[in-house]
C-alpha cells in the first residue's frame, strides 16, 4: 500500500505535466494562426513576402478606399446602341484628342 | 439638359446633365484622376511609380484599377493597347505637355516596343521590370468617363476629349461630318490627326504601335467605334486604328460598329452600316 502511494502521485504529476504541455502547444499554434491571418490581411504583406529580404516594395500611395475591386474593362461581349440621328441637332461630338 | 465644360487631362471635358451639383462632382473626380495619372505633373502617382527603382511597388487602389483595366485591354487586343508605351512616347519626343511641344531638331530615340506581359498586379502590388515606363492614357480617359457617368442622374452624358458615354439618347456629331444617335454605352474616336509634332524633321504623333515602338503608320486618319462603355469603345477604336487594313474586319468579328476616315473619305464596317440602317438595331 505504502509502495503504491508515490507511484499514483507520480502518475498524476506526469498527466498534469502532459496536459500543460498540450495546452502550451495549442496556445502557440493559436498565436501563430492569428499572427498569420493578421499578416496576410495587411495590404503590404505581399510586398514583404516577395522581397526575399533584398528587394523592397515602394509605397506609391496610401489611398486604398476609393473603389471596389471590379474589372472595369468588360471586353467586347456586350454592346452599346447606335441609331440614325434623324436629322436632330448634335448635343455632343466625338473626335480625336 | 445643362451643358458645362472644363479642361483637364489635356482635353476638354463636357458634362451634359440636368443637375449642376452632379457636374461639380464630375469635375472633382476628373481633377483627382488627372493628379494620379498625368505624365506631366511632377509628383503624380504615375511619375512616382515610373521613377521607382524597385520592381515591386504598392500602388493606390485607383492606380491598381487602371492597371487592371489596361492589362485586360492588352489581353483583349493581343497587346495592341499596351500600358508600357511610356518610353516609346518619350523616344518620339512627347516629353512635355502637348501645348509646349515645338519642332525639335534632335533625332528620335530608339524605338521601344511594348512589354505588357512583363507587368503584373496582385491586389495593389504592381510588378514590372526596372526601367518600364507606364503610360495608362490608353484606358484612363475611358475609365474616368464611365466613372463620371455613374455620378450623374438619368438623361446625362459625359465626354472627355471626344470620347463619351451616355445613359440616355444623345445625338453626336461625327468626324468629317454626319451624326448619329447614341442610345446607350460609349462612343470613342482614336487617330493620328490630333496631336502631331516635329522631331528630327519627321512628323510624329501620339498613337504608338506597341509592335514597333514607334508612332503608328496606320492608313486611317481616325477611327470611331461604338461599344457598351466609353472604355470599351476607346480600346476598340485604338486597336482598330492600329490594325490599319484589318481594323474593319476585327471590329466586325466582335460585332462592334466602326467608322474609318482616310483623306476625308469615310469607310463604315458592316456592323456600323447595319446599326445605322433605317430601323434602329442594337449595335
Amino acid at each position: 500500500m505504502s509502495e503504491q502511494q508515490p507511484s499514483r502521485i507520480a502518475e498524476a504529476k506526469r498527466r498534469a505535466l502532459a496536459a500543460k504541455q498540450k495546452l502550451g502547444v495549442a496556445a502557440a499554434a493559436a498565436f501563430v494562426a492569428v499572427a498569420g491571418l493578421a499578416w496576410a490581411s495587411h495590404p503590404g504583406s505581399t510586398a514583404s513576402a516577395s522581397s526575399g529580404g533584398s528587394t523592397s516594395a515602394d509605397q506609391s500611395s496610401t489611398d486604398d478606399s476609393t473603389f471596389e475591386q471590379n474589372d472595369d474593362f468588360g471586353g467586347f461581349d456586350s454592346f452599346g446602341s447606335i441609331a440614325p440621328s434623324g436629322g436632330a441637332t448634335p448635343q455632343a461630338q466625338t473626335h480625336v484628342s | 439638359m445643362s451643358r458645362s465644360a472644363f479642361r483637364a487631362m489635356g482635353v476638354e471635358v463636357v458634362v451634359g446633365a440636368e443637375d449642376e451639383a452632379s457636374c461639380d462632382a464630375v469635375r472633382r473626380l476628373v481633377y483627382r484622376w488627372d493628379s494620379v495619372f498625368s505624365r506631366f505633373r511632377e509628383g503624380s502617382e504615375l511619375n512616382r511609380v515610373n521613377a521607382s527603382s524597385s520592381e515591386l511597388v504598392v500602388v493606390s487602389e485607383t492606380f491598381a484599377r487602371a492597371v487592371r483595366a489596361a492589362l485586360a485591354a492588352a489581353r483583349a487586343t493581343d497587346g495592341l493597347v499596351d500600358p508600357t508605351v511610356g518610353a516609346a512616347l518619350l523616344a518620339a519626343g512627347y516629353d512635355r505637355g502637348f501645348e509646349l511641344l515645338g519642332a525639335d531638331p534632335r533625332p528620335t530615340g530608339s524605338p521601344v516596343p511594348g512589354t505588357w506581359r512583363s507587368v503584373s498586379l496582385a491586389g495593389r502590388l504592381l510588378s514590372r521590370p526596372q526601367g518600364t515606363a507606364l503610360d495608362l492614357n490608353g484606358v484612363v480617359k475611358g475609365l474616368v468617363v464611365d466613372e463620371a457617368l455613374r455620378l450623374l442622374p438619368e438623361r446625362s452624358f459625359v465626354s472627355a476629349g471626344g470620347d463619351l458615354a451616355t445613359n440616355s439618347q444623345v445625338v453626336v456629331a461625327l468626324p468629317g461630318g454626319g451624326a448619329l444617335r447614341l442610345e446607350s454605352g460609349g462612343l470613342a474616336t482614336s487617330g493620328q490627326t490630333g496631336r502631331r509634332w516635329l522631331r528630327g524633321g519627321v512628323e510624329q504623333h501620339h498613337v504608338i504601335d506597341p509592335r514597333t515602338g514607334r508612332p503608328s503608320c496606320s492608313r486611317w486618319d481616325e477611327v470611331t467605334v461604338a461599344a457598351s462603355s466609353c472604355l470599351s469603345a476607346d480600346v476598340a477604336a485604338r486597336a482598330a486604328f492600329l490594325l490599319s487594313d484589318e481594323g474593319p474586319g476585327w471590329l466586325d468579328e466582335r460585332g462592334l460598329p466602326g467608322r474609318f476616315l482616310a483623306d476625308g473619305t469615310a469607310f463604315e464596317n458592316d456592323a456600323w452600316r447595319l446599326a445605322l440602317s433605317s430601323e434602329p438595331i442594337a449595335a
